[in-house]
């Protein structure tokens, strides 16, 4: 591992050479930075992932049973497990997506589930991710890079290859194409803050990049428009628009990234859309709190991974909780994302603490509260002091749900800008690590 | 029982052809508890159509018409038998038509004058929405062109004013306010130029249909075309394309109610 | 059956290769210039944006030396025409291949490292990458036509400057020459008959130069309903 340090100056020059940036938003102008990499890798012992690859698996598979159930009969609602509340005030839910059944009966494809793990070395669930999770093509670069660099660390680690990912998608895809159809990845374009990851992934799984003047619905079927009027049936569209955005014609009427009719074609089986629109219900932060009730509910397993121990303010016992302890816990806004609405009780001052309660008292379905959870620093270079630094990291898992699920040897592990902070998103700064998982025996 | 005929167009002139042309039509009944289609027809020259359903059951024509073109016209026409009694069987209703939606968001004006309603708690479904209805009179001026397709129930309060369309979301709102399902209906009937709207409330076992406009419980004479939440999912004609924005809309509408059946002979 | 490209995506291969090769290109016409300012005409500069038909917007031959490079709102520069290479290729990536890509990507970041007044002998390296671009081009692309469209791009710029900066004839048949053997793969692509029509016009004991620019500007061609 010394030597990959050593190399540092190496690896980020090729990461240069391969332009792995993302897009921010600052004031309203659009920036490519890239993507700081620090070369220590988390490491997760054999044993320990096989543990974390169970319990993602559970989840992701209580997950798609929950989507299915609540776009047809709502056993779980009727049954009194999750008040109807959740669902039809959410942002997530959509109406129009109701008793369409997607090929496969698969939801979430792509998972991206974000775990911490806290100081005694249990992995805790932070959120989950099912409409368009992002970050899988930086741990592969990094992968390919330091083997470039530093082929010999590779000598002395057992570490399963994580390069594969491409491979697994392209499976996966081609598992859900329908009628042999062309697959493609739809991006909303060159300045929306994944483009380099959408470019990417099409250059390794070898699906086109589509871009929404790029697709038709004649005869509610999808087909890619060649040169000279040519159209080629799309069997299967790996998208990366937001459900808002993908059907003018079904939801935002204004949308100019989306593909009118795309909805018909999809309700009609003629296309597999990944991952399936609808999935915000599901990764809705107050829907988060439910999943270990759904793991029961659905698979009657008990639950392996927990989550971050939640309070819903929307029940008057843990909002009366909640509004005694708010110096000490962390509030999220279910309606945002991306690190924003985030608030942690201890930084604010008394009258900031008092709004915030007035806030949840006035709109307790729009909160959920966390305890903090004291989650492992982990090891990063610095460039002051001796070098050496400790961040809070957390770990995006990638679970692919074709005609098996599979949890991706690897994922992305992202660390906080600064010494003490929690917020780990890319778009408030921070960086990327790889992560190693160490080979069975 | 009525046999109710209908021939409805709508007809669009661009100022300069546009091309790209996709999109999506709400204008065929289908078949329910209160209304038999005995015949349709709906058709767009210049493009192929297809069919399907929407997820709130609605039937629904999808098309695209690729070239240049500086006119589009949507034919409908049909013959629908009408039962005497506007009343759809449902066992449960679904509950998502208890939830404020994009145009039935409550403002506090809208839960204030709830207040002024007198409704009892032990209030039938019926009498709620009789008691909603007088309160929309009181509250609402029909008047045409006053507002557009897209003004809230909340915006259409506050003017004082309105047309079918906003009728039919402030007494939604309201409902669902009181605790009664409702939702959002559009359709044909006789003696107006356009498409109406009116409100589905959900009363023991079934929906049942009240015209705010009109200010009376519908029994018969009505021809819907689509439900959901609100206008939003009940668009009649919903289109881009690209080219010039500039646009002329022309529509037609005539319905004929008749005691009889006229055979199959008549009319398209 | 072969996978299709979108208009979209035709029109920006083609241009990648036309923007490749105007930096290539132009940074050896700018070199030889240079040496005309400083032993001949101070005032050459001008005689240089009057040949490649772009806007003298120079102060002088100092200033000259220095924005033609590093003017990013002079649409006529250097990097300029860097920048729009870039622009095509990022949303080629899955086309192209990171490989070839990352040329663009190394002379951007080199420029980018550059101070605004460096000497042009600071970008010797930037021609190297459009170079070794072109070899990536060839070495990596495996769909014919995608390699064809670039190539075709690149051959056409370096045809349409030679003529303008009045290259000998012989010069100018031969690089016409392989322009039209990358022609005659995409038939379908490229209006046949302008190009027959810049052949005679070319044929002509005194052409038409203006013409001969104007029919090389309407060879790519592609009509799609």
């Amino acid at each position: 591992m010394e030597t990959l340090i050593d190399q540092r100056d190496a690896v980020n020059q090729w990461l240069a050479r391969y332009g792995v940036r993302f897009g921010v938003y600052k004031g309203g102008v659009f920036h490519e930075q890239l993507f700081p990499f620090d070369p220590v890798p988390r490491v997760i012992p054999a044993a320990e992932w096989r543990f974390l690859e169970k319990g993602l698996t559970q989840r992701a598979r209580a997950l798609n049973e929950f989507l299915l159930d609540i776009y047809s009969a709502k056993r779980i609602v009727r049954d009194g497990v999750i008040a109807e509340e959740f669902i039809y005030a959410a942002k997530g839910y959509l109406p129009q997506c109701e008793n369409i059944i997607p090929t496969g009966k698969v939801y979430n494809h792509i998972s991206g589930i974000d775990l911490v793990q806290a100081n005694d070395g249990a992995w805790v669930v932070l959120e989950d991710n099912l409409r368009i999770p992002s970050g899988a093509s930086y741990p592969i670069i990094a992968r390919t890079v330091t083997r470039k660099v530093s082929p010999a660390t590779f000598e002395h680690h057992e570490i399963a290859d994580n390069r594969n990912y491409p491979a697994l998608l392209q499976l996966m895809l081609d598992h859900f194409n329908v009628g042999n159809g062309l697959t493609v990845i739809f991006t909303p374009g060159r300045y929306n803050s994944a483009f380099f990851e959408h470019s990417f992934l099409a250059e390794k799984t070898g699906a086109t990049l589509a871009f929404a003047g790029d697709l038709v619905v004649e005869d509610d079927t999808v087909f890619y428009k060649g040169l000279f009027n040519e159209r080629q049936r799309v069997g299967a569209i790996y998208r990366r628009v937001a459900d808002e955005f993908l059907d003018p014609l079904a939801f935002d009427r204004h949308s100019l990234l989306g593909v009118p009719n795309l909805m018909r074609a999809y309700a009609k089986g003629n296309v597999a859309v990944i991952n399936a629109p609808g999935n915000g219900i599901a990764d809705d932060k107050g829907i988060g709190y439910f999943v270990p009730k759904m793991i029961e509910y659905y698979l009657a397993e008990k639950p392996l991974l927990p989550n971050a121990p939640t309070y819903l303010p929307f029940y008057p016992d843990d909002r009366k909780y909640v509004l005694a302890n708010l110096a000490k816990l962390v509030v999220k806004d279910v309606a945002e994302a991306g690190g924003y609405g985030v608030l942690f009780g201890r930084d604010l001052d008394a009258t900031q603490l008092d709004d915030l309660a007035r806030l949840i008292a006035a709109e307790p379905r729009r909160w959920i509260a966390q305890e903090v959870i004291e989650f492992r620093d982990l090891e990063v270079l610095t460039s002051d002091g001796d070098g050496r630094g400790k961040r809070k990291a957390d770990l995006r898992a990638f679970v692919l749900y074709g005609d098996e699920v599979k949890v991706w040897k690897s994922g992305l592990t992202r660390y906080a800008f600064h010494p003490h902070s929690y917020v780990v998103n890319s778009s408030q700064g921070g960086g990327f690590k790889d992560t190693w998982v160490e080979k069975e025996e | 029982m009525k046999y109710a005929t209908y021939n409805y167009s709508i007809r669009v002139d661009f100022l300069r052809p546009v091309h790209s042309h996709f999109f999506l039509l709400r204008c065929t009944p289908s078949h329910n508890a209160a209304q038999h289609v005995v015949r349709e027809k709906c058709r767009v020259d210049g493009a192929r159509l297809t069919r399907g359903k929407d997820s709130f059951g609605n039937l629904v024509h999808s098309g695209a018409w690729v070239t240049a073109h500086d006119s589009f016209e949507v034919q409908t026409s049909g013959e629908v038998q009408l039962m005497n009694e506007y009343r759809l069987p449902d066992a449960a209703p679904n509950r998502l038509y208890l939830y404020p939606s994009a145009y039935t968001q409550p403002d506090k004006k809208m839960t204030q004058l709830l207040k002024t309603a007198a409704i009892e708690k032990a209030d039938a479904p019926t009498v709620v929405v009789e008691k909603l209805c007088a309160l929309v009179r009181r509250e609402m001026d029909y008047a045409a062109n006053s507002t557009t397709n897209a003004t809230t129930a909340a915006a259409a309060l506050a003017e004082g004013r309105g047309v079918c369309q906003d009728f039919a979301h402030l007494l939604i709102a309201w409902a669902r306010l009181a605790g009664v399902p409702a939702r959002y209906a559009v359709g044909f009937i006789e003696g107006e130029g356009n498409t109406h709207a009116w409100v589905e409330f959900y009363d023991a076992n079934g929906w049942r249909g009240v015209d705010p406009t009109h200010n009376r419980f519908i029994d018969t004479g009505y021809i819907k075309l689509a439900h959901g939440r609100d206008y939003e999912d009940c668009s009649i004609e919903r289109g881009v394309f690209a080219g010039a924005a500039e646009q002329k809309l022309t529509v037609n509408l005539s319905v004929g109610m008749r005691d009889y059946f006229l055979g199959w002979g008549n009319g398209n | 059956m072969a996978e299709p490209i979108s208009l979209p995506k035709a029109e920006r291969l083609f241009w990648l290769g036309r923007y490749t090769q105007r930096v290539y290109a132009v940074l050896h016409f700018f070199r030889k210039f240079r040496d005309v300012i400083i032993d001949v005409d101070a005032g050459a500069y001008c005689n240089f944006c009057d040949l490649l038909g772009i806007e003298n917007r120079y102060a002088s031959s100092r200033d000259f030396f220095t924005r033609f490079l590093f003017d990013r709102d002079d649409g006529s520069s250097l990097i300029s025409a860097l920048i729009s290479a870039h622009d095509n290729a990022l949303v080629l990536r899955e086309e192209i291949k990171s490989e070839t890509l990352a040329f663009i990507q190394m002379a951007i970041a080199h420029v980018d490292g550059l101070p605004p007044t460096a000497d042009v002998v600071r970008w010797q390296i930037v021609g190297d990458y459009m170079l070794a671009f072109l070899g990536a081009v060839e070495e990596r692309i495996r769909k014919p036509r995608v390699r064809d469209l670039i190539e075709i791009g690149w051959h056409l710029e370096s045809f349409d400057l030679h003529l303008r900066l009045n290259y000998a004839y012989d010069r100018l048949l031969d690089l016409r020459g392989r322009l039209e053997r990358r022609l005659l793969r995409e038939p379908e692509l490229f209006d046949q008959q302008k190009f027959v029509a810049l052949k005679e016009e070319m044929a002509l004991p005194l052409f038409d130069k203006s013409r001969a620019l104007t029919l090389a500007g309407q060879l790519f061609r592609v009509d799609n309903g």
